[in-house]
């Protein structure tokens, strides 16, 4: 009855979800599972971990939604739920119309039968008949594309027949809402661009889609509402650009973000071109103790420790600007605070940045360089400015690796060697960022091309 | 064995229904953790699982059945009105594993020893259970624990069909008690199935 009331007020609404949460209690030992389950005054002796908690959103019919967030913010266990296959601790939930989920490659599928078995399998679970299915068959077969290979047991395909043969079941059987955990993830180029074609078309036929997804680039150009989950909770919700260019954002600033969340509209956030800066007629001074330092102790590192990188921060140079997004070539200046536990006689300080499959754009240190840095005296906190110009590069994604040594170039002890210290994105919309297959971009006063024989 | 009744033909019939309800039983209880896979991923009537454990042994059970058949007429013993009771027989077996099955299968979600408790307490039950014995053996409160055991009532209830010659209406008190403990299951089955389903995905 409740359905029938939210049809009547709502009609176009396709999932609507109320401060839903979902808690896990976690116990230290099986033994303290036992000793609950028998205590006479119901003593508790777990944890509740919040895998989601108090999440409420609305989406309308037609709508696509993608969902973003770190690893482990809830994503799946929020999509198992709207998939009925994990009850909530608390909240509701109403879904109008039937839900497909494919949730991982392959889940619902049986490795021992063969790919035809598996359609009849899996239509079946879904509750449909043996003829429903069989009228699709062809359709399904066509669509998945995978060949003689339907005759074999599934434990024989790749990782993108399986989810080609999901996503072709799933597509087919006429769901009202498709809900997809990064399925597309495995599939070659067009048959992503056929998934995605699919995916249109229910949304034209105003169907609903919901695409969890790391992929940012998929989710600003295909759905145009996103979901933000962090930790369990929602961050944001609302049009898909605005809230991807915050969830970048987020990720670059990691933990420091979450720690100081205090003033949602991020000045930051805004990609700063050289202009932007030289237009400011007074350069704004940054002080010391005025840094935003980013946290990095908790990040994966390896050295002697004999002088430990505390925080770092990257601001465009002479601003109080801090660097999220930028568009390449730019100054920037990046700051470390150093907390040296021993004698540092000659430091050496060190950036690399590398792109998102780890290879090396540039490295540069104050060795390479001759600028040498005067002695760390144990005990002490100092505080090292780099600046650089940073390179015209591709549009995406670049990690900055820093790290701290005690020495000269050939002969060094590393002291903090800090991985993927920074993640820096670079966006820009010259179409010159975004051809090719390389890296350098070359800027235009580098660059000439005339008729030189008519 | 029994006034003067060949002890194989007896043994089997008692022997097959015995094979039924504990491949059914292990099989059914077993069944969720074996479709964790399911389960875990997929939305659909978790219920059918222990269910689709109970007829596959059912299949096999009817094989079986074919083969009593003919070696109990191989020994003499032609069909008579008295076999007309045996679907009667199978069909109490079906509910009773059906409860049990449901009950036993959630509860081996959460306490996964059920599966060993369940091995050695269908090993007693098999010797406390008049197959490899006659019921006649056992006098006074013997008899009283064997007969409040309700398999006793499937297996004495085939022997009677197929041997004996006997209505199942002739033992009343035993037939009552078994719906009563039967349809009791299938309850209490049902209930705890559907209380702790919620927590299937969580817990497997």
């Amino acid at each position: 009855m409740d359905e029938l009331n939210g049809r009547h007020h709502h009609k176009q609404l396709a999932i609507d979800v109320e401060s839903l949460s979902k808690i896990y209690p976690l116990y230290s030992s099986p033994r303290d599972r036992l000793k609950e389950a028998l205590h006479p005054r119901r003593k508790k002796y777990h944890k509740d971990f919040y895998a989601l908690k108090d999440v409420s959103f609305q989406v309308q019919k037609g709508d696509s939604l993608g969902i973003i967030g770190q690893n482990g913010s809830g994503k799946s266990t929020l999509l198992k739920i709207l998939s009925r296959i994990l009850t909530p601790t608390s909240g509701t939930f109403n879904i109008h119309g039937r839900v497909i989920t494919l949730l991982e490659l392959g889940a619902g599928f049986n490795p021992e039968l063969t790919g035809i078995e598996n359609i009849y399998f899996y239509g079946t679970i879904l509750g449909f008949s043996k003829k429903m299915i069989e009228s699709k068959l062809d359709e399904i077969l066509t669509f998945a594309d995978i060949g003689q290979f339907v005759y074999q047991p599934l434990k024989t395909y790749s990782s993108g027949m399986k989810s080609r043969l999901a996503f072709s079941v799933a597509s087919h059987v006429d769901p009202d809402i498709l809900i997809l955990d990064e399925v597309l993830a495995v599939g070659d180029l067009r048959f992503k661009q056929k998934c995605l074609r699919t995916m249109r078309d229910f949304i034209d036929q105003s169907r609903t889609v919901i695409l969890v997804s790391h992929d940012t680039g998929a989710v600003t150009n295909f759905c145009n509402k996103t979901l933000w989950l962090n930790d369990g909770k929602v961050q944001e919700f609302g049009a898909s650009s605005e809230i991807v260019k915050k969830y970048i954002g987020f990720m670059t600033y990691g933990l420091e973000t979450q720690t100081k969340r205090v003033q949602p509209n991020n000045k930051g956030s805004e990609p700063i071109s050289v202009d932007d800066i030289q237009k400011q007629e007074t350069p704004k001074k940054l002080l010391v103790k005025d840094i935003k330092w980013i946290d990095v102790t908790n990040l994966e590192s390896f050295g002697e420790y004999g002088a430990i990188i505390e925080g770092v921060a990257l601001y465009f140079m002479n601003s109080d600007k801090k660097v999220d997004t930028l568009m390449g070539g730019e100054w920037l200046s990046l700051y470390a605070k150093i907390k040296v536990v021993d004698f540092i006689e000659h430091p050496g300080f060190g950036i690399r940045l590398m792109d998102k499959r780890g290879n090396g754009i540039f490295t540069v240190n104050n060795y390479l360089y001759n600028q040498p840095i005067p002695s760390f005296n144990a005990g002490e906190f100092v505080v090292i400015r780099t600046d650089f110009k940073f390179p015209l590069i591709m549009v995406g994604k670049y990690t900055l690796t820093i790290a701290l040594s005690d020495g000269d170039q050939e002969n060094h002890v590393q002291h903090h060697w800090i991985h993927d210290t920074l993640i820096i994105s670079v966006d820009n919309q010259n179409p010159k960022f975004k051809r090719g297959a390389n890296i350098i971009v070359i800027e235009e006063e580098n660059y000439s091309v005339q008729l030189i024989e008519n | 064995m029994s006034g003067g009744i060949p002890f194989l033909p007896w043994f089997i019939s008692g022997m097959i229904p015995w094979f039924f309800v504990k491949e059914g039983l292990q099989n059914s209880s077993s069944s969720l953790i074996d479709y964790a896979f399911l389960i875990k991923k997929m939305y659909f009537r978790v219920g059918m699982i222990p269910l689709i454990r109970i007829f596959t042994a059912l299949i096999i059970h009817l094989f079986l059945i074919l083969i009593l058949l003919i070696f109990v007429v191989a020994y003499g013993f032609y069909p008579t009105i008295y076999w007309l009771q045996l679907p009667y027989y199978l069909l109490c077996s079906i509910f009773l594993l059906v409860g049990l099955g449901w009950f036993t299968s959630a509860l081996m979600v959460f306490v996964r020893d059920v599966k060993q408790t369940l091995d050695v307490l269908l090993t007693l039950l098999f010797w406390l259970t008049p197959i490899l014995w006659p019921h006649a053996r056992v006098q006074g409160n013997m008899r009283l624990i064997v007969d409040l055991n309700p398999f006793f009532y499937l297996t004495n209830g085939y022997r009677e069909t197929l041997i004996e010659g006997k209505w199942f209406y002739e033992n009343l008190n035993l037939t009552l008690y078994f719906w009563f403990f039967a349809i009791f299951f299938f309850v209490v089955g049902a209930i705890v199935f559907q209380k702790l389903k919620p927590h299937f995905a969580d817990v497997l």
